[in-house]
């Protein structure tokens, strides 16, 4: 049995996301046992880890640094180990290497890039952008895989991931101009979008995520 | 398959009132209805769907999205004392987060609430609705509820005006016209 851990760092309610790991946990054929857990030690065991976020940059940032061994523990599962790595919304922009929300914080430092405000061509557009928009799929990734051309995914942010080399955006959105909804290299992958919330396409982007040899 | 579902709730566990308050602040963030206009602290938000399980004239319906909870409406009791208008429930505070919409919960959620009325004996459902919230407005209508008056200052959000909707559905239309 595979564990997936899904850390617990008080940023908001995890709910959404573990059941979502646990429905599309069910429909694979490996089993797995999804955790939800602030202890840094189940993190270094676990098969993969999934990093959720709601809120400011500067805000997940310091939870995830509160949890005593949770950063150290991060780097060691998933660069020492080379562990499969799912970031959702600001778990995603933490991937980055400084966010500009609230000041300037540094990242986890994964991804080359920064995370800015969001702020769209058409100044009639609201911000927070909420709701479901197209992904323009940039490049092939096994996360990916099967989705349909015109997947929809539901977004809420104020804040996107500029990221810097054009090779880590696996798929964009619009929303008064491109910004990135899917980042990734090597065994770490990022949704701007709540794939928890995304019904189907997030349903089997979370079930690629279980499936997904490195 | 997504599985929708709608069910009159007492008592709220943990995990299910953090998804009702991450429910109500998504569609308050989207400008939904809800008498916020902006998201309250969370205290504030958990107290408030704790208090609505303790007051006897309220009952609570969810709707759930693959079993997390996305959406509620409330059936309203007249109070006791009020003997004219004890014909009379209203349906308030309904909404379904943006990201659960398109499923037909509200439909589900209004659907239950009448229900709910008419086995509760009631003969009249009264409902008001904001006039930019045309989504609910077409299912209100669609479900025959009749619209009987507008208020033109019916709320204020962001220093604008906006109207709102009076709605009312006859749940005995036989016997609402009788007299005791």
């Amino acid at each position: 049995m595979e564990t997936v851990a899904l850390i617990d760092y008080g940023s908001g309610n995890l709910r959404s996301a573990a059941k979502a790991l646990e429905r599309a946990a069910a429909g694979c054929h490996a089993s797995f046992q999804v955790l939800v857990t602030s202890d840094a030690d189940a993190v270094r065991k676990a098969d993969r880890v999934v990093l959720p976020g709601v809120g400011a940059f500067a805000d997940c940032k310091r939870g995830l640094s509160e949890v005593p061994g949770m950063l150290d523990a991060l780097e060691e599962v998933v660069h020492g180990k080379g562990r499969p790595f799912l970031g959702i919304c600001v778990g995603m922009q933490l991937m980055a290497e400084r966010g500009r929300e609230y000041g300037v914080t540094e990242g986890l430092g994964w991804i080359k890039g920064e995370v800015v405000k969001l702020e769209p061509a058409d100044p009639t557009l609201k911000i927070p952008h909420m709701g479901w928009n197209e992904l323009d799929i940039r490049r092939e990734h096994p996360v990916l895989a099967g989705l349909p051309e015109r997947a929809h995914a539901y977004f809420v942010h104020s804040y996107r991931f500029a990221v810097e080399r054009p090779e880590d955006v696996i798929a964009s959105a619009d929303y008064g101009g491109p910004f990135a909804a899917v980042v990734g290299r090597d065994n770490l992958v990022g949704t701007q979008f709540h794939p928890e919330k995304s019904q189907e396409t997030g349903l089997a982007l979370v079930a690629n995520f279980l499936t997904w040899r490195v | 398959m997504t599985d929708v579902t709608v069910e009159r709730i007492d008592t709220l566990k943990t995990g299910d009132l953090h998804d009702l308050c991450d429910a109500a602040d998504d569609a308050v963030k989207a400008g939904g209805g809800f008498g916020w206009v902006a998201p309250p602290a969370r205290e504030i938000m958990e107290r408030y769907w704790k208090g609505v399980l303790v007051v006897p004239e309220r009952i609570l319906f969810v709707g759930r999205l693959d079993g997390v909870i996305a959406g509620s409406a409330q059936l309203v009791k007249p109070a006791r004392n009020n003997e004219a208008q004890a014909h009379a429930a209203t349906l308030t505070t309904s909404f379904v987060a943006p990201w659960a919409r398109g499923h037909g919960l509200a439909r589900r959620l209004t659907v239950a609430v009448e229900e709910e009325a008419r086995a509760s004996g009631f003969r009249v459902l009264n409902l008001d609705v904001r006039e930019t919230q045309s989504a609910a407005i077409t299912l209100y209508e669609d479900l025959g509820f009749r619209r009987w008056g507008t208020h033109p200052f019916y709320a204020l959000v962001d220093g604008k005006r906006l109207a709102g909707h009076f709605y009312v559905k006859d749940l005995t239309p036989d016997t609402l016209h009788d007299t005791p």
